[in-house]
Parts: C-alpha cells; sequence; structure tokens
C-alpha cells in the first residue's frame, strides 16, 4: 500500500515531463525544428540548439532549481509571479471545492431519496439547464442581479463579501456534475438488497441514507474529485477574467496578450503538477472509504481501477 | 413486443420512443440547418457594417435588429452558430478519430505501446481541458485553423480512455480467443467484435465531447482566445454584446440562448442515447 502511493508520487515527475515534451515538440512542429527557439533564460541558455537539447536544459533549470526562466515581455522571472496567480486560484480552488460539496451532495441525496417525485425532477432539470450554461453568462447574472439591480455587491472586489459573485459563478458552474452523481450513486445504494433489509429491520430512514447508504455511495463521489477539481480550475480562469481577480485566468490573459509561450508553458507545469498531486490525494481518500480495494492496491498496480470495482 | 432485427434497431426505438430525446434531435436539426443553410439564403453577410443603422430594434429588413456597428443580427447569430458548431463538430471528429485509434490499439494490443500512448494520455488529462486548450492554442500560434486541433487535441483524452477501457473488457472474452484460434486475424477481430463493443460508449462519448467542447470554444471566443472579431463566434457575440445589457438585452440574450439551447439538446441527446445503448449493450 505504502509502495503503491511511493510509485504513484514518483509517477508525478514523469508526468509533468511529458506535458512539458508534448508542449515543446507541438511549438517546434508549427515553427519547424530547425528555427525552433525557446527563448526562457536571461544568459540565453539553451537558445540555438536543437528542440531536445533546448527541452533538456528547461527541464534542468525547472528541477533542480525550481527557475521557469524569464516572462520575455517583462524581463522579470516567471516564478514568482506565477506562485502568486497560483496561490489566489488555489486558494479560491479550494474553497469552491469545499462549498460545491456542501451543496451538492446535500441536493444529490435529496433527488435520491425522493426518487421519481417532483422534486426531483426539479434537480434534474436544473443541473441539466446549470451545466448547459457557460460560466460566463452565470457570472453575467450575477453581477446584474446583486450588482447591478441589488446593488448589494460590488464588483470591484472592495470587500470581502463581494467574493460571493465569482465564488458563485464557479460553484454554480460545478455543482450540477456532483449533484447527478451523487444521486446516480445514492440511488444504486439504495436498490440493495441490504438496504431493503435494514429498512424492513426497521431502522430509521435517515440513519438508513445517511448511515450506511451514504458511507457506500462516497466510492463513485470520490473517484470525480479530481476531475471536479479540473472544472473548479477552468471555472477560476474565467472568473478571473470576468472579475479581473488576480489568479491564473489573469496571468493566462496577460501571456494571451504579449504572446508569450513559456509563461504559458510555465503555468501548465503547475497545473500538471497540481491535478497529479490531486489525483493522489483522491486516491487516499478512495482508499480510505473503499477498503475493498486496499486489498489489490501493491507497488505493481498501476492506476486504481474505480468504475466496475467501485459500483459493485 | 415486436419481433427487432438487430440490437441497433432496438437501440433506435428506444431513442425515438423517449419524447424529450425526439424533441432535443429535432431542435438540433433545426438549429444546424439554421447555421449551416440559412446563410446561404441571407441578404446581409456578418461582415456589412452599416454605422447609419447601428443599434437598431428589429424591422422587416434586419428581424432581429443590428449590431452596434450596425452588422445584421441574424447574419451574425447565424455565421456564429456556423463557426461555432462547425468549430465544434471538427475538433470532435478529429479528437474520436485519434483518441479512438490510440484507445482502441492500446486496449486491444497492450503492452508496451499501451505504456506509452497511456502515459501520453495520462499527461495530456492531468490539464483541465479549458486550460489545455488555451495552452494549446498557445503552443500552436495564433490561428483559426489552430484553434481547431487546440479543441481537439484538448478532448483526445477522454475519447482514448473510454474507448480503452471498453477495448480492454472485450479482449479478456473467451469469445475472442476462440475466433482467434479459429484464425481470425487481429483486424478482422477488431472489426467484428471490438469494434463492435466499442461503438456505444463511443457514440456517447461523441455527443459529450460535443457538449464540452461548445462550451469551451465559446469559452474561448469570450476570452477573445483563437478567434478574434470581426468573426462572429456565440461567446464572442455575447463579449461584444453585454455593454449594451441596459438598452438591448437582446445582443446578450441572443447568443446565450442559442449556446444554452444547443447544449441542453446535446445533454438530452446523450441521456438518451445512453439509456438505449446501454440496455442493447447489456444483453448482449
Amino acid at each position: 500500500m505504502l509502495g503503491y502511493f511511493v510509485k504513484r508520487v514518483l509517477l508525478i515527475i514523469p508526468t509533468v515531463i511529458v506535458v512539458t515534451l508534448v508542449i515543446f515538440l507541438l511549438m517546434a512542429s508549427l515553427t519547424g525544428t530547425d528555427t525552433f527557439r525557446m527563448v526562457t533564460y536571461a544568459d540565453d541558455a539553451g537558445t540555438g540548439n536543437s528542440v531536445l537539447s533546448q527541452f533538456f536544459v528547461y527541464i534542468w533549470h525547472v528541477l533542480t532549481k525550481f527557475d521557469f526562466g524569464v516572462d520575455p515581455s517583462t524581463r522579470r522571472p516567471i516564478t514568482n509571479e506565477l506562485l502568486r496567480h497560483y496561490g489566489f486560484t488555489m486558494r479560491m480552488t479550494g474553497a469552491a471545492l469545499l462549498l460545491t460539496l456542501l451543496i451538492g451532495v446535500p441536493a444529490g441525496i435529496f433527488a435520491a431519496v425522493r426518487r421519481g417525485s417532483a422534486g426531483d425532477r426539479a434537480v434534474s432539470a436544473v443541473t441539466m439547464v446549470i451545466s448547459a450554461v457557460p460560466s460566463f453568462c452565470i457570472a453575467f447574472g450575477f453581477v446584474m442581479f446583486f450588482a447591478v439591480k441589488l446593488r448589494w455587491l460590488n464588483v470591484l472586489m472592495m470587500d470581502k463579501t463581494d467574493y460571493i459573485m465569482p465564488m458563485g459563478t464557479i460553484v454554480l458552474s460545478v455543482v450540477a456534475s456532483i449533484t447527478r452523481i451523487t444521486r446516480t450513486a445514492m440511488c444504486e445504494v439504495l436498490d440493495k438488497q441490504y438496504v431493503t433489509a435494514m429498512r424492513s429491520l426497521g431502522l430509521r430512514n435517515r440513519s438508513v441514507v445517511y448511515r450506511h447508504a451514504l458511507k457506500n455511495a462516497l466510492v463513485p463521489i470520490v473517484s470525480v474529485i479530481s476531475s471536479i477539481v479540473g472544472y473548479l480550475i477552468c471555472g477560476c480562469i474565467v472568473v478571473d477574467r470576468f472579475f479581473s481577480l488576480p489568479g491564473l485566468g489573469m496571468y493566462l490573459a496577460n501571456a494571451i496578450r504579449s504572446r508569450t509561450t513559456n509563461t504559458v508553458l510555465a503555468a501548465a507545469i503547475f497545473i500538471s503538477f497540481t491535478m497529479c498531486c490531486v489525483g493522489v490525494l483522491a486516491d487516499a481518500v478512495y482508499l480510505i472509504v473503499n477498503p475493498a480495494m486496499r486489498e489489490n492496491v501493491s507497488w505493481r498496480s498501476g492506476r486504481l481501477a474505480r468504475g466496475k470495482e467501485g459500483r459493485a | 413486443m415486436k419481433n427487432e432485427k438487430s440490437p441497433r434497431s432496438r437501440a433506435v426505438r428506444i431513442f425515438f420512443s423517449d419524447p424529450w430525446s425526439v424533441a432535443a434531435t429535432a431542435v438540433l436539426l433545426l438549429l444546424v440547418l439554421a447555421c449551416f443553410v440559412l446563410p446561404f439564403f441571407l441578404k446581409y453577410s456578418y461582415l456589412d457594417t452599416d454605422f447609419t443603422i447601428k443599434l437598431q430594434g428589429p424591422s422587416a429588413e434586419h428581424p432581429l435588429g443590428t449590431d452596434l456597428l450596425g452588422r445584421d443580427m441574424v447574419a451574425r447569430l447565424a455565421y456564429g452558430g456556423r463557426f461555432t458548431l462547425g468549430i465544434t463538430a471538427l475538433a470532435t471528429v478529429i479528437a474520436a478519430v485519434i483518441g479512438g485509434v490510440l484507445g482502441l490499439l492500446s486496449g486491444y494490443w497492450g503492452g508496451r505501446l499501451d505504456f506509452y500512448v497511456m502515459r501520453v494520455v495520462d499527461a495530456l488529462s492531468s490539464i483541465p481541458s479549458l486550460f489545455l486548450a488555451i495552452v494549446m492554442e498557445c503552443a500552436l500560434g495564433w490561428g483559426q485553423g489552430n484553434f481547431v486541433y487546440g479543441l481537439a487535441i484538448a478532448a483526445i483524452a477522454p475519447f482514448a480512455k473510454i474507448v480503452r477501457a471498453a477495448a480492454l473488457d472485450v479482449a479478456g472474452n473467451e469469445y475472442i480467443e476462440a475466433s482467434r484460434a479459429l484464425g481470425a486475424s487481429g483486424l478482422q477481430v477488431m472489426r467484428r467484435h471490438v469494434l463492435h463493443n466499442v461503438l456505444p460508449v463511443f457514440i456517447i462519448q461523441i455527443v459529450n465531447c460535443l457538449a464540452d467542447t461548445l462550451i469551451i470554444c465559446t469559452i474561448l471566443g469570450y476570452m477573445q482566445v483563437g478567434i478574434n472579431p470581426p468573426t462572429p463566434e456565440w461567446g464572442n457575440l455575447f463579449h461584444l454584446g453585454k455593454d449594451y445589457i441596459r438598452s438591448i438585452p437582446r445582443l446578450t440574450f441572443l447568443p446565450v440562448a442559442a449556446i444554452v439551447l444547443t447544449t441542453v439538446s446535446l445533454n438530452i441527446v446523450g441521456n438518451g442515447l445512453r439509456d438505449s445503448l446501454s440496455t442493447t449493450g447489456g444483453d448482449r
């Protein structure tokens, strides 16, 4: 078990390296392998060589010195700037994840317990429509309602409460999927015979649902956490752009405006690393809520085969 | 129940017995017609500016009014849909072909190929799709042709994973071994058995991917990454219209309505397909 996690943590590094390599090769394929120059370091380290040697110089700098080079448009080191924006986005993502789970899971349970009723259908309809609205429209709706119509909040983010709007946008754009997954998982568990048995033994509905069924429904919910985090990060990017928040969205917007590719590459490496870590953490939680999987896990096993075992 | 010839006809019957799926399919067809056929019959192009009639209300000449440069909103929306839906569909097709082939090969043959393909797929899927689309946009330069490839690359990983899982599922079966023992070549087995079993999940993933890619496409249009004005795109139209929300909400709401209508329809069709295809897949 420990071996498995050591392996997963070690596998993060090659994954990030492959991400970098893929982006390098794509950029090189467009500019031509002979003329490709990744202008990254102030002392022109590595430029003028072949694509692969430039790649190795870059990876070497990143891995040994945590140095992502210099932003060509501002001539400032990328690492500090990126860390600031990244920290902001991660704080937003963390808070949004908490809120999403606190809203989405109860909503899913609510729908599953009343399967087929008007409440269930209402939840399904609302989640379907919400998941179809792009997040910038949701953000716009928040601004029109809270800032323009009611004049409660300020779009300039003067106050802590003003963050209700960006936060609400991120949560709303993601909460639909967690609600749907919770509902499906809960429905499946509630159909099981042991639930019927518990009910016939006279357990109260509340204890059946929350004490026994929910524990098993958590397994599929936990297995989608890392993709939820991915969606949340995407939501942050859009929201940063909409409300001009100092997160990764702002960082990317600057990079797009000045057309600097190495800043985007650095951001991609950061996000890839984060998502890998989230994946390992999610696997750890997955093994906590699903003890049946623990014995299958060893140094040799690759990724956890969720899906089937999770549902069985 | 009448005698069904094939699982396929049964899936079709189940799909079309659900009124919601039928309605959603009809809406999608209408939207596609409006976006790809209507432009041929329009009087104005999406580029025809006329400042004397800017920001006008609906009239006989311009049924949905004009935008801030006096461009006909019907043309803007229809051409916008042509770009949005066209780019989305093209990106999905590219991603489906590449991801499908990769998943099929690595799931069926496994071994070293599987290992390397999956490392790349893992790497790609370690970046959230919107972020990946922006990064790819950046890595590939900033042109419209590249925009499609950026969206496509961002959508490859789920295709490869889903198809690989389905192919792995089939490859372990005894009838595959039996048909190989009877002398069927790899390609024959692939075509007759593996492809056949992979197809349902593949189709569902295509519809899901269309919905996801459409949202990403409009977000990028809104953020002005890849598609630049004056090219209309629904997200882009929203971006241009939102400054006039107080005076002319139409300019904002029409593109949003188009996006939401398309995505909701795609979601409903996806759900319908999942229901109809999973019932046929179960008893085969």
